[in-house]
């Protein structure tokens, strides 16, 4: 097996160079705590629930890049495809706490999940309160507890930005989030695996003619590989599956993640959009926010993932409130 | 019977062995996990037990609490899945045994309560296709030979520990990042469970 080219230094240091490579260009908009792999806002933001998202690396710029206006106060970053450790993660809430209490939105895999929790109960010795709220948006898995976190995160951190900022309790904030999660859904699939740098080598083997359906975000697989289909085909296949998730009907008004997971090009995400747009007016259901972009990667794995939220007058808000990301920039939809 | 207490210097003896065994074997860890997962056990194992190995080489073997307990929080602050999972497991080990000689009876007893204190973390059961698999039964081996002495009842867990990684094999994952592969998990051993007998090989092993 040939290994993949990746320019980096070092393995070990990839995490760290990535975060001062974002402070880097913030132009002073956040900073990292200390050593650790912590990204905060430089100006503490008072008086509300704090927002710490995080995860592992490797999939840039989710969650790292996405603290600013708009998103988190705070990320954590744990090694490539790695969570955080909990001295980590309680380094990054401490940080931003202002006695208002901290919402933790990471994904739902198993490492993150206890490394969070174990933070969770160092901060509770230390009277800072927390909640999660997990991101558990993958269509591709019926039962709740198993479901992934997916590109639907960034929805989901910026419903739950706008719930910290506007709501007065971490028990409202996190009530608001767990409502509005509840209509979102993503479905991904990837045609080519993307490698660990470490090692060099794709976290998956796939055939030349072959296609990963219910693609996670790590490249661990799906839940089903078959023959590459048409683009049509396929895009109409993911289309119904988030339609019969949300279950979607005319007159919903929806917004539109159309997630690029490395290496997907320009023409194949603009052929899957036009199929998608094709399908949504034939039903009645009305795009009114797309947004578009690399924003939760898994290396240079070639895929996409589409993710729905169903929108309501306070969704609208909370979504559309503005947002600015380093090395993403304004993150306005259209 | 030989060895009846393990001496704190044979323990770390046997410890920095294990982290180099840990260490050495990053590659074949991550091919394991490729199978199953996102292919990165290894990278996480290697880094984790590379800073448990610098943890005790810089300080002096006081008591074997001290040690597992130092290699606990070494692994937990490695972050990742593994670094949980084997830092609350040798965490656990290391407050339960704390300053008491290690003969046979206290590491069973460390050992229970470190299984049991996994088990709770990552809210496994037997039969889910993680290292808990490999766990429970190496720690009901040791616990069933304590009347053997430290080092009979060690190699029992080993021998019990590879069965237990062989088990996993025909399970299907319902943990972890496999959980979604159903059926297609069958067939490959659990990585974390590897770890787990890689494990248990170094510590029962004389040099």
């Amino acid at each position: 097996m040939s290994k993949v080219k990746k320019i980096f230094n070092a393995p070990a240091r990839i995490v760290d160079e990535t975060l001062d490579g974002l402070v880097a260009l913030s132009n002073g908009a956040v900073v990292r705590e200390g050593m650790w792999p912590v990204l905060r806002r430089s100006v503490k933001r008072t008086g509300k629930v704090a927002l710490v998202i995080g995860g592992g690396s490797g999939h840039e710029p989710m969650y790292t890049a996405f603290v600013g206006e708009g998103f988190a106060d705070a990320s954590v970053a744990g090694e490539i495809f790695a969570a955080p450790s909990p001295d980590q993660i309680a380094v990054a809430a401490r940080a931003v706490d202002t006695g208002k209490g901290v919402l933790f939105v990471f994904g739902n895999y198993a490492g993150d999940v206890m490394n969070f929790e174990v933070a969770s109960e160092i901060l509770a010795e230390e009277g800072i309160r927390c909640a999660t709220s997990l991101v558990a948006d993958d269509a591709a898995i019926a039962d709740p507890d198993l479901k992934r976190g997916i590109a639907g995160a960034v929805y989901q951190v910026k419903l739950a930005a706008w719930a910290c900022e506007h709501l007065d309790t971490l028990d409202e904030v996190l009530a608001f989030v767990e409502t509005a999660k509840k209509n979102l859904s993503t479905f991904g699939v990837a045609v080519r695996a993307g490698s660990l740098p470490h090692t060099g080598t794709p976290t998956f083997e796939i055939g030349d003619d072959e296609i990963e359906i219910g693609m996670g975000m790590h490249g661990e697989r799906g839940v089903k590989r078959q023959k590459l289909p048409l683009a049509d085909d396929l895009t109409a296949e993911i289309t119904d599956h988030l339609v019969a998730d949300l279950n979607l009907k005319a007159g919903d008004e929806i917004a539109v993640l159309l997630d690029n997971f490395g290496s997907a090009t320009y023409a194949e995400l603009m052929i899957v959009n036009r199929k998608m747009r094709m399908i949504l007016n034939e039903r009645g259901i009305v795009v009114s926010r797309f947004d578009i972009g690399a924003y939760f990667t898994c290396q240079e794995m070639s895929g996409f993932s589409l993710s729905f939220l169903r929108l309501n007058p306070d969704l609208k808000v909370a979504l559309n409130a503005p947002a600015y990301v380093p090395g993403v920039g304004q993150f306005g939809g259209v | 019977m030989t060895n009846e207490v393990l001496s704190a210097a044979e323990l770390r003896a046997r410890l920095l062995r294990t982290c180099q065994s840990i260490i050495d074997s990053c590659d074949l860890l991550c091919q394991a996990d490729r199978d199953l997962g996102d292919g990165d056990h290894g990278v996480t194992m290697a880094r984790a037990f590379t800073a448990a190995k610098e943890g005790l080489e810089a300080s002096a073997p006081v008591s074997a609490g001290a040690d597992f307990s130092m290699i606990g929080s070494k692994l937990m602050g490695a972050g990742g899945t593994a670094g949980i999972v084997f830092g609350t497991w040798f965490s656990t080990l290391g407050r339960t045994v704390a300053d008491r000689a290690l003969d046979a009876g206290t590491l069973a007893a460390g050992m229970t309560a470190a299984a049991q204190n996994v088990q709770a973390r990552g809210k496994v059961v037997l039969g889910e296709k993680t290292m808990f698999d490999a766990l429970s039964p190496a720690v009901e081996a040791l616990t069933a030979a304590v009347g053997n002495g430290a080092d009979a009842a060690l190699k029992q867990a080993a021998v019990a520990a590879k069965a237990g990684v062989d088990a996993t094999r025909q399970m299907i994952a319902t943990k972890g990042k496999a959980k979604t592969l159903g059926e297609r998990s069958l067939g490959f051993p659990d990585p974390g469970a590897i770890s787990v007998a890689l494990i248990f090989e170094g510590l029962s092993t004389t040099a």
